[in-house]
């Protein structure tokens, strides 16, 4: 069961990789021409919220370009993704192709089942992010700049919070719902939503993508410090979520 | 081995499953039919824990499903109706998944099982026929060493040669000590093989006896044509248990036996009367109302 889990979050989890690998490199190689433009960008750019992300990033050096390359942008956007697609099919996938019978059939408990799909579908998720996280330093250095390795891992820790309560909450749903296409539309939907709010400055407040923010991830390479009280709400979102999970598929019929 | 008591499932205002009670004894072949919604599934889902019943209880090798669903399925080889498997893997990767889990496989079953459904297991599961996913889906729920097999329309799919193998399969494995349930369309497979049957209807068992009383009760079923204009209460004459009008006919049930008393129906005014041992379908006809064909 753990080795099929594992195959099944494989080739997800390498393509998770890639996707923000490439960007990572896209993103350092143009570093130096991106120092150089900042004013331009700041006059083609249309939004005054979007406009104060590019300063306060820049007013960091590497390590704000990182943040904003790297988490602000692509974690935020690709581990959206990445997070609804790791969860989104665990029980709805397996109602779909009408394989739930042969695997609920096994002699194995339903809450064993359910842990090692969401443990796997989790370590799928997050291990490209602290892998390429990682990859950044070898790249940073080929463009001769330097990189506070300490905040650079928070802030991949921080957003790994982020990203692990969002594929929690697609995991909960996919155990309620028959059609993992609708699980996906509606945890989609929902975070196209948030994400726009996040860019009006009357409703940014509402946005969940607030606590992955720029302001909030230089924070961390500022003070080297984890937003804890953040971190910990959403550790423990995970938890209720999986808790739900656990609890609708033990006592759902299939 | 098999023990289903006063078993219930309500799905909204349907009852899947209203109040069935039966037991399968070790080493035994029982049988279940009924029309399409009769609730065959729901009982199989019932007894491998993937539906909870509403009421009722039942149990597997002695364990209670209910209270230790895990142990219950640790006793129990299941095939599933609808027969789902992981299309991207081959079949030798999905029947390893599938036998995996249990405490101990049958390797000398399973190879015999290879040769009767041979099925080529280094390809991907998304280029086999219906026949094949269903030849994959046996091996899996027979090779585990278990002392039960829950098989949902297993012959769904095969040819008749596979089906002819199919049920040697079963006879060796009940020979051994194996219990099978089996829930079948393919009336002539469960009259062949089976030792017990059990007919359900709307949810309700309308009929549960051994395959020998099955034939025994079928042979006293007399269908007389009665002349026009004649009541069907002459029928009703001494020897004579039930008389119940079918197809523009009546079924006369005899009490005795059911050779003296068609010889006294034959003399009252008819226009035919048919007597002979009734097939499988043909009791199942009877049973569910179904017109037969002349």
């Amino acid at each position: 069961m753990i080795e099929k889990a594992i195959r099944d979050v494989a080739w997800k989890s390498l393509a998770a990789a890639l996707l923000l690998g490439a960007h990572l490199v896209i993103a350092i190689a143009y570093f130096h021409e991106f120092e150089q433009n900042i004013e331009a960008f700041r006059q083609v750019v249309p939004f005054e919220p979007i406009r104060k992300v590019i300063d306060a990033a820049a007013k960091r050096g590497f390590d704000g370009y990182l943040s904003l390359q790297h988490f602000f942008k692509a974690t935020n956007t690709f581990g959206t993704f990445a997070a609804v697609f790791f969860g989104m099919g665990a029980v709805a996938g397996e109602v779909e192709r009408r394989t739930i019978e042969l695997l609920l059939s096994r002699p194995v408990s339903r809450t064993r089942i359910l842990t090692v799909k969401y443990v796997a579908g989790a370590l799928g998720l997050l291990i490209p992010l602290f892998v390429v996280t990682a990859a950044a330093i070898p790249l940073a250095s080929t463009i001769e700049e330097p990189v506070a390795v300490g905040p650079l891992f928070l802030q991949a820790v921080h957003s790994a919070a982020f990203l692990a309560a969002l594929y929690s909450l697609t995991f909960a749903l996919s155990t309620a719902m028959s059609d993992s296409a609708r699980v996906a539309y509606l945890v989609l939907g929902v975070s196209v939503i948030e994400f726009s709010l996040l860019v009006v400055r009357e409703a940014s407040h509402a946005s969940f993508y607030k606590l992955v923010d720029i302001s909030v991830l230089l924070d961390i390479v500022l003070t080297g410090r984890l937003p804890w009280p953040t971190d910990l709400g959403l550790v423990a979102a995970s938890g209720a979520f999986f808790a739900i999970a656990v609890w609708r598929f033990r006592t759902r019929d299939f | 081995m098999i023990a289903v008591d006063r078993l219930g499932k309500r799905y909204g205002a349907l009852a899947a499953l209203d109040g069935v009670s039966f037991e399968a004894a070790r080493g035994t072949i029982f049988g279940l039919v009924g029309p399409n919604g009769a609730g065959k599934t729901t009982l199989l889902k019932c007894l491998v824990g993937i539906v909870a019943p509403g009421e009722g209880r039942c149990a597997v090798a002695g364990v209670d499903v209910a209270t230790d669903p895990v142990g219950a399925r640790r006793h129990v080889g299941y095939l599933p109706s609808e027969g789902g498997l992981y299309e991207a893997m081959t079949g030798r990767a999905c029947l390893r998944f599938a036998l995996s889990a249990y405490p101990a496989v049958d390797r000398e079953l399973l190879a015999d099982l290879e040769r009767d459904f041979p099925v080529p297991l280094d390809r991907r599961i998304r280029t086999y026929s219906h026949g094949m996913r269903r030849k994959l889906g046996l091996l899996q729920a027979l090779a585990p060493d278990v002392p039960v097999a829950i098989l949902d329309e297993p012959e769904d799919g095969l040819d008749p040669s596979a089906r002819r193998r199919f049920l040697d399969v079963l006879r060796r494995l009940r020979d051994r000590g194996r219990t099978i349930l089996l829930s079948s369309h393919q009336l002539e497979s469960v009259a062949a093989v089976c030792d017990r049957v059990a007919f359900l209807a709307a949810g309700k068992l309308v009929d549960c006896d051994s395959m020998d009383r099955i034939r025994e009760r079928a042979a006293r079923r007399i269908r007389v044509r009665l002349s026009p204009g004649v009541d069907p209460a002459v029928l009703r004459i001494d020897g004579v248990e039930s008389v119940t009008p079918r197809d523009g006919a009546y079924v006369v049930v005899a009490a005795g036996e059911p050779l003296d008393v068609a010889r006294r129906l034959a003399a009252l005014p008819i226009e035919g009367l048919e007597y002979r041992s009734l097939r499988l379908d043909e009791v199942y006809s009877d049973l569910y109302g179904i017109e037969r064909a002349a």
